[in-house]
């Protein structure tokens, strides 16, 4: 090991045993002072560095610290509006959706599926029962009440005629239809729904007076009605 | 008390205080360094850490390297270290003014000298820390030192490599 070899050991690493700088400094006067000057500026380097260390510190360190709240931040803000205009384009448009739902469903109720046989004058005043319902004397003639599927219930399902034109009436208990109550038209099909004690009834193809007049005819004035 | 809340506030007791003062030396900032040293030892709450007699140079490596990575400019051949700036305004105490001359040592050099004096990490470590060569910390390290000597005033008192030098 020569002289510069030597030095640049020592100053790579001070504190680093090693035989051949050993020997080194053994035979070169100079080196050995340079070997004791690099190592004293050690061992002051090394107190010096030791700074004092507040003794609060383990209170101070957060162990909740958000990481890299910046960073996070500038990649969330990009996101951050789209988001927001999503969520507010969805507000308006959900409650739509679910009127156009209620409409089809509205419209699905006026062509009941499934017709079942016709029942007999027995068999219609059973099935009125349920609705809290008696048929008055004496019943209309023509008069065809069946059992249908309406939205995956059952209803009941009374056809006749009424000052001249065709009526349906249909009594049912769970519709779309139940929560409405009143006069309705819909798709040129004009109509009345009202509530019963225990369902509801629909009138269908008469005017709002009439559909009244019907019903009155068919079960009686409304309780509560003069 | 929770399991990592007492990982944490056990790794704290033992390494926080080395730990913030790494950071300080290398950032200068003690909000910063506080940060740093939780950010840290809440990444090692969740890891295994080996040899946890002797965790911190792990924990420094941890922190240069996750929680504040930067060991990208170390790469490549090291700058030329700056002229000294005048003495004149040197603190007394001899303490006070070495650390004034380490604080004024770019950090390219006080890096790997932080990591050798205060981790006592060996060259091969550093330079894998910083993903660098040995050579390059070599040469980082004893440069650093000259600059420390030089800047100790001390370069009056260098011997020079004389003829009995070899």
């Amino acid at each position: 090991m020569n002289c510069l070899a030597y030095r640049r050991a020592m100053l790579e690493a001070p504190l680093r045993e090693d035989d051949r700088r050993a020997a080194h400094a053994e035979q070169c006067a100079a080196c050995r002072r340079f070997g004791r000057t690099v190592r004293e500026l050690e061992g002051q380097l090394g107190t010096a560095l030791a700074i004092e260390v507040p003794r609060s510190l383990s209170e101070r360190l957060d162990h909740h610290a958000p990481c890299r709240q910046g960073r996070f931040a500038r990649l969330l803000l990009p996101w951050l509006i789209p988001s927001l205009i999503t969520l507010v384009a969805a507000a308006l448009y959900l409650p739509w959706q679910h009127r156009q739902e209620l409409a089809a469903a509205h419209r699905r109720s006026l062509q009941p599926t499934l017709p079942s046989q016709p029942l007999s004058d027995q068999a219609l005043r059973n099935a009125l029962v349920p609705f809290g319902l008696e048929l008055r004397p004496p019943p209309p003639s023509p008069l065809t009440a069946r059992w249908i599927e309406l939205d995956g219930a059952p209803a009941l399902q009374l056809r006749l005629q009424h000052e001249g034109r065709p009526a349906t009436v249909l009594l049912f208990s769970a519709s779309p239809l139940s929560s409405h109550t009143g006069p309705f038209v819909q798709e040129g099909v004009s109509g009345f729904v009202s509530r019963t004690e225990k369902g509801s009834v629909a009138v269908l193809g008469l005017s709002d007076a009439a559909a009244r007049r019907l019903l009155a005819r068919l079960f009686g004035p409304p309780a509560g009605s003069p | 008390m929770t399991r990592s809340t007492s990982r944490f506030d056990s790794l704290a007791q033992q390494w926080g205080a080395p730990l913030y003062r790494f950071a300080l030396w290398l950032w200068g900032n003690t909000g910063k360094a506080e940060r740093l040293v939780s950010l840290t030892l809440r990444r090692a709450c969740r890891l295994e850490i080996p040899h946890e007699g002797n965790a911190l140079p792990f924990l420094i490596e941890l922190m240069i390297r996750e929680v504040a990575p930067i060991t990208l400019r170390y790469r490549g051949r090291p700058a030329a270290l700056p002229a000294p700036p005048l003495s004149t305004d040197f603190p007394e105490g001899e303490m006070e003014r070495l650390r004034l001359v380490v604080r004024r040592l770019p950090e390219e050099y006080r890096l790997p000298l932080l990591l050798q004096v205060l981790a006592g990490m060996e060259i091969p470590r550093i330079a894998a820390v910083l993903e660098t060569s040995e050579a390059s910390v070599a040469t980082r390290l004893c440069r650093a030192r000259q600059w420390l000597l030089k800047q100790e005033t001390r370069v009056d008192r260098l011997p020079t490599a004389g003829r009995g030098g070899r």
